[in-house]
């Protein structure tokens, strides 16, 4: 298990190509595509950039227990697993879904502001009484893309 | 005096806050030539920079076509020898930049800039990138 400020993600470099290969073109890609001031090619180059940006996240190592220290990603990477392994998609709705996992547990790990955002939506989320899976939705039996197993 | 890029870069990012601090005309000007020389050398980082930035992307060695594609029979891969050669190329690059963050600058020859002691409060953080470029008088 790899220690605080020493994960593969940690050293200044490896942050400096998260922020100019995911971060930065995450962000520019979702304000021109949710912009109305912008016009249908800028929004057109904004996908794209949001489409790169996750094939550079890709690229990096996909984080594991051993090479992450938060105990919070330790859980947040068993449930990457788990729901994985529920989901019987395609094999590119399959990888979006990894990637955000990927994404999600990296920022957490490393990136502390990101860390105080998603700990917030969280404590927060609890204190509105959140409700379970499957509430309100007309579709009652479940789908077929999705299987329940264990929690290991 | 020789830095090195990783020093320039925060010498840098103090010397652009000092610019925005209300000083006397001859010490602001100091700052400010000391800042110009600090911004090229800074500027020969970035692009080094920029490069290994753009240039990242792994290579698989097992498969044609580009891991990074979100087809099935590449991006899908994430066994053990995928994460782990993902895993050498990280550690291979980060070792790239870090020797370029510990390269040294040219040599930068300026005077040391003379500020009288009660004139400015800065935060050890803040006065250390700095420290070798300035005199307390």
């Amino acid at each position: 298990m790899a220690l605080k400020y020493n994960t593969i993600y940690d050293p200044l470099p490896v942050q400096m190509l998260l922020i100019e290969n995911v971060k930065k073109p995450l962000l520019e890609g979702v304000s021109a595509i949710f912009d109305p001031n912008v016009s249908k090619v800028n929004k057109l180059r904004g996908a794209r950039k949001i489409w790169r940006a996750l094939q550079n996240l890709s690229d990096l190592p996909e984080p594991t227990i051993d090479e992450i220290w938060h105990p919070n990603c330790h859980n947040l990477i068993k449930i990457r697993d788990w729901v994985l392994s529920q989901l019987t998609l395609g094999d590119i709705r399959m990888d979006f879904i990894r990637n955000i996992f990927n994404l999600i547990i990296i920022l957490y790990d490393f990136d502390c502001p990101w860390r105080w955002i998603m700990d917030t939506v969280k404590d927060k989320g609890l204190e509105l009484e959140w409700k379970p899976r499957g509430y309100g939705d007309d579709w009652q039996d479940g789908y077929d893309w999705w299987e329940d197993r264990d929690f290991t | 005096m020789n830095l090195t890029y990783e020093q320039c870069l925060e010498a840098k990012k103090v010397l652009s806050d000092l610019m925005d601090t209300d000083l006397p005309v001859k010490i602001g000007l100091d700052i400010a030539r000391l800042s110009n020389i600090i911004d090229e050398e800074a500027k020969i980082y970035a692009k080094a920079a920029k490069s290994l930035i753009k240039n990242y992307e792994v290579k698989p060695t097992h498969s044609e076509g580009s891991m990074v594609s979100f087809t099935s029979d590449v991006i899908g891969k994430n066994d053990d020898e995928t994460r782990d050669l993902k895993k050498q190329k990280l550690l291979e690059w980060t070792e790239k930049m870090t020797t370029l963050l510990e390269s040294t600058t040219k040599d930068i020859n300026v005077e040391k800039i003379q500020i009288p002691a009660d004139m400015l409060s800065l935060s050890m953080r803040k006065l250390k990138p700095i420290a070798d470029f300035i005199e307390v008088t």
